[in-house]
């Protein structure tokens, strides 16, 4: 699936540009399902976890997952910070329902930060040039990929 | 005394916790939920060493600090507690050790 790269987030320093629309978290109590929908989450390939807004957390009443550990932010520092865990599905649109464990954080923005548990086995392409990107399974494109790669980087060194 | 312990203990998470400008400025009902969430997180802590010997592997339930049911699935507990208190946000954690683990973000805020 490509999706387009919102124009003007390339120039505002704390977004992600890779935005994902029409998000879908859920969990089931009794076989019934409690489900929010059209969320909108940004991939952040830097992250070890997925993170929800604290206050759609305690809105759903999403079931806990235990607490994290000590978190380390990207300049090493660390915040000796506990965050609670809940147990949700998520929904990217064509990609379909996951189970993962979260973490709930009052967020500026009330989207979700999609980190590299939920795309860890996945291939990402990105074009800013054209402004778009897209997600797919790595695992039958890394053969190709490797051998794109190896030849482009030939072709440069001559 | 162990009681004294765990709030002093959960008094400097808070304080440092409130350090952190960075954070978006949190309304008296998550301030309330964040600090409930705390005290569970040290009786659960707390309580680990004697849980291990006890009942390892199992799921805790801790509710206002108190450690209310265990079960062998999360399943299972989760589906006990919310009955039981289905306004509530019940801690549950799995009882095995925890060394500490370094968990790479961004930043979790924005």
């Amino acid at each position: 699936m490509w999706h387009s790269i919102p124009k003007g987030y390339h120039y505002k320093s704390s977004a992600s540009p890779l935005v994902f629309t029409g998000i879908r978290l859920r969990y089931h109590f009794k076989d019934m399902p409690v489900e929010e929908l059209n969320l909108t989450g940004k991939l952040d390939t830097g992250a070890t976890f997925t993170v929800i807004p604290l206050e759609l957390a305690n809105k759903m009443q999403l079931p806990s997952a235990g607490s994290t550990g000590v978190l380390r932010s990207f300049d090493t520092s660390i915040r000796l910070k506990t965050y609670p865990k809940y147990r949700t599905e998520l929904f990217i649109p064509k990609w379909g329902w996951q189970i993962l464990d979260v973490v709930g954080c009052e967020r500026s923005n009330n989207d979700i930060l999609l980190g590299l548990d939920v795309c860890n086995q996945m291939l990402l392409l990105a074009n800013w040039r054209s402004g778009g990107f897209g997600i797919r399974p790595a695992k039958p494109m890394h053969r190709i990929l490797r051998l794109f790669f190896h030849r482009f980087r030939k072709v440069s060194e001559s | 005394m162990k009681d004294m312990g765990a709030r002093k203990l959960g008094e400097i998470l808070l304080k440092k916790d409130n350090r952190d400008a960075n954070l978006p400025k949190r309304d008296s009902q998550s301030d309330n939920f964040y600090k409930d969430f705390i005290r569970n997180v040290i009786v659960f802590k707390e309580s680990l060493p004697r849980l291990l010997n006890e009942i390892p592997g199992e799921y805790v339930a801790i509710l206002s600090g108190e450690i209310i049911d265990h079960r062998s699935t999360w399943e299972s507990v989760f589906t006990a507690t919310r009955e039981a208190h289905p306004n509530a946000f019940v801690l549950i954690e799995r009882v095995e050790p925890r060394p500490t683990e370094f968990i790479d973000m961004d930043s979790l805020s924005t």
